[in-house]
């Protein structure tokens, strides 16, 4: 019975049948391993993406809440803040608080939490030409520079005027 | 032959045992993974969401806000300044959020108030939900009543649905107040030693905080609260936990932090805050003084208070540092309001 050579044959052929089986499984949960890796690869990415998205959404969002810090915009004779509007004497005090030496490092500590790595200036424009520096961490070398402009008018209410601007920031990555 | 057979049958179950576990693991981990990936991402979508509202909110004053939330907790960190919510982090980016530690509930309430002491200093955002219920406890108080009328209820879209869950109650109902289900429970006691409600003693899930109120008898504006948390032995308070404030709006505060670190986290950033405005228009006063002298137009303007400012920054800064400041502060506030409507009715450049 042992001998038997058809028996032989019955019997490599079944190996090599459960050998097939299992190749093709093996093949099959390769691929589908591979499958899985890109995909949750491509959700990671897609999820950062958004991370990023939202990012920039809500640094537009503190960029345009700058407009309404008390600090800086210019206010109604009711005391009122008044949008998109800031007043000289706050901007150049302020500017002058954030270079002040003694001061220099309160100032950034206090506003680093709202801005972040990132640089604040406001360019005038018309009638004269100026720039205030109104918060300053530069990285050298950052990934990525993003850059948004918003308009302002600078008042001056001693000499009744309003001067057109433009706040510029820039956030580094 | 039989036994060989026997082998293989057996080999053949084991195989599809092995194979089938393989399967079984292989899709649990394929959901696994997508569900976990799917709630980060939604509870991304709630927090962004979350923090554009705040932000705007921070940048308007006297408003009372509803906001649609799923029933996930919000826990505040104040100790590293940051907020979470279903597990991912949020910091507080120099926003002054006054909420309780944790909560959660179908939606959250936000109430924000402009810091003013004559000027405005900063924007405060007073958050809550309906899970958590205040008590006001006042013995024929003015201040606890003026302050009950304050805090607003309602929101502006004419819903009859009271947002914020507060009462005035006197000492007397306090013994008699039933805990009806809230997650939290804050008494507020004005002028008075806190005690514990009989039905919240050592039974119920309801978290329950004190705050003891003491107003200044010559200037409401200005007095001290003390953080109490409850114990077997009623409720407690720490040497720590006693802390001014300055402005009604500084009070609300301390109401809708329900622990000390929050409110002293806080305090201090408020201090920062009216530290460096002070600076700045100790400064602008120089300036427009200076620039006043060369404009004859103007020449009756002189009293720009420039020494007072300077002495408000000091004292805010000394209040940081811990020593008591915040009364003379709290002094200076009516002058420098006068001498304001003296510029404004002399037609004089505007100060704040």
């Amino acid at each position: 019975m042992k001998n038997n050579p058809q028996n032989k044959r019955l019997n490599r052929k079944a190996q090599l049948q459960i050998g097939e089986t299992t190749l093709v499984l093996v093949i099959f949960f390769i691929l589908l391993t591979i499958g899985l890796i890109f995909y949750s690869k491509y959700q990671e990415m897609s999820l950062k993406n958004l991370q990023e998205i939202d990012g920039e959404r809500s640094l537009m969002k503190y960029a345009i809440s700058i407009t309404y810090f008390p600090e800086l915009s210019c206010t109604s004779l009711v005391g009122e803040i008044k949008e998109g509007c800031f007043d000289i004497y706050k901007i150049a005090a302020f500017s002058d608080l954030m270079a002040d030496d003694d001061f220099k490092r309160d100032m950034t500590l206090a506003y680093f939490d709202v801005f972040g790595d990132s640089t604040i200036i406001v360019q005038e424009l018309f009638p004269t030409q100026n720039e205030y520096v109104l918060f300053n961490r530069t990285i050298a070398g950052a990934k990525s520079v993003k850059r948004f402009f918003i308009p302002v008018i600078i008042r001056n209410d001693l000499l009744n005027t309003d001067a057109f601007a433009y706040l510029e920031i820039s956030t580094y990555k | 032959m039989e036994k060989k057979g026997n082998v293989e049958v057996q080999f053949n179950w084991i195989f599809i045992l092995i194979i089938g576990a393989m399967i079984l693991v292989f899709f649990g981990t394929l959901i696994y993974k997508q569900k976990n990936i799917s709630e980060t991402k939604t509870t991304h979508e709630i927090l962004s969401k979350l923090d554009v509202i705040l932000s705007e909110t921070s940048s308007t004053t006297k408003t009372l806000k509803k906001i649609d939330m799923p029933d996930v907790d919000i826990t505040f960190n104040y100790a590293d300044g940051t907020y979470l919510l279903g597990g991912q982090r949020q910091e507080l980016k120099g926003r002054f959020l006054f909420a309780p530690s944790t909560f959660s509930g179908d939606y959250i309430v936000a109430w924000t108030r402009s810091w003013n002491l004559g000027f405005d200093i900063v924007t405060f955002v007073y958050l809550t939900s309906p899970t958590v219920r205040y008590y006001l406890v006042a013995e024929e108080s003015e201040f606890a009543v003026e302050v009950n009328s304050t805090i607003e209820r309602k929101s502006d879209d004419k819903s009859e649905e009271s947002l914020i869950r507060m009462d005035l109650i006197t000492p007397s109902q306090v013994a008699s107040l039933q805990d009806k289900g809230y997650s939290k429970v804050r008494l507020i006691f004005f002028n008075q030693e806190p005690k514990v409600p009989s039905n919240f003693v050592n039974k119920g899930k309801t978290q329950i905080s004190a705050l003891k109120v003491v107003e200044d008898e010559s200037d409401p504006n200005y007095g001290t609260v003390t953080f109490y948390r409850k114990t077997s032995d009623g409720f407690v308070t720490e040497p720590d936990a006693k802390f001014n404030y300055i402005g009604k709006e500084m009070l609300y505060g301390a109401i809708f932090v329900d622990d000390k670190i929050g409110y002293s986290y806080l305090f201090n950033k408020a201090m920062d805050k009216l530290e460096i405005l002070a600076k700045i228009y100790e400064k602008k006063a120089r300036a427009l003084k200076l620039d006043i002298s060369f404009n004859p137009d103007f020449a009756s303007c002189t009293a720009y208070p420039e020494t007072e400012f300077k002495d408000i920054a000091d004292a805010a800064s000394k209040t940081k540092r811990g020593d008591e400041d915040i009364r003379l502060m709290a002094g200076l506030i009516p002058s420098l309001n006068l001498l304001k409507d003296t510029l404004l009715y002399s037609s004089c450049p505007q100060l704040y």
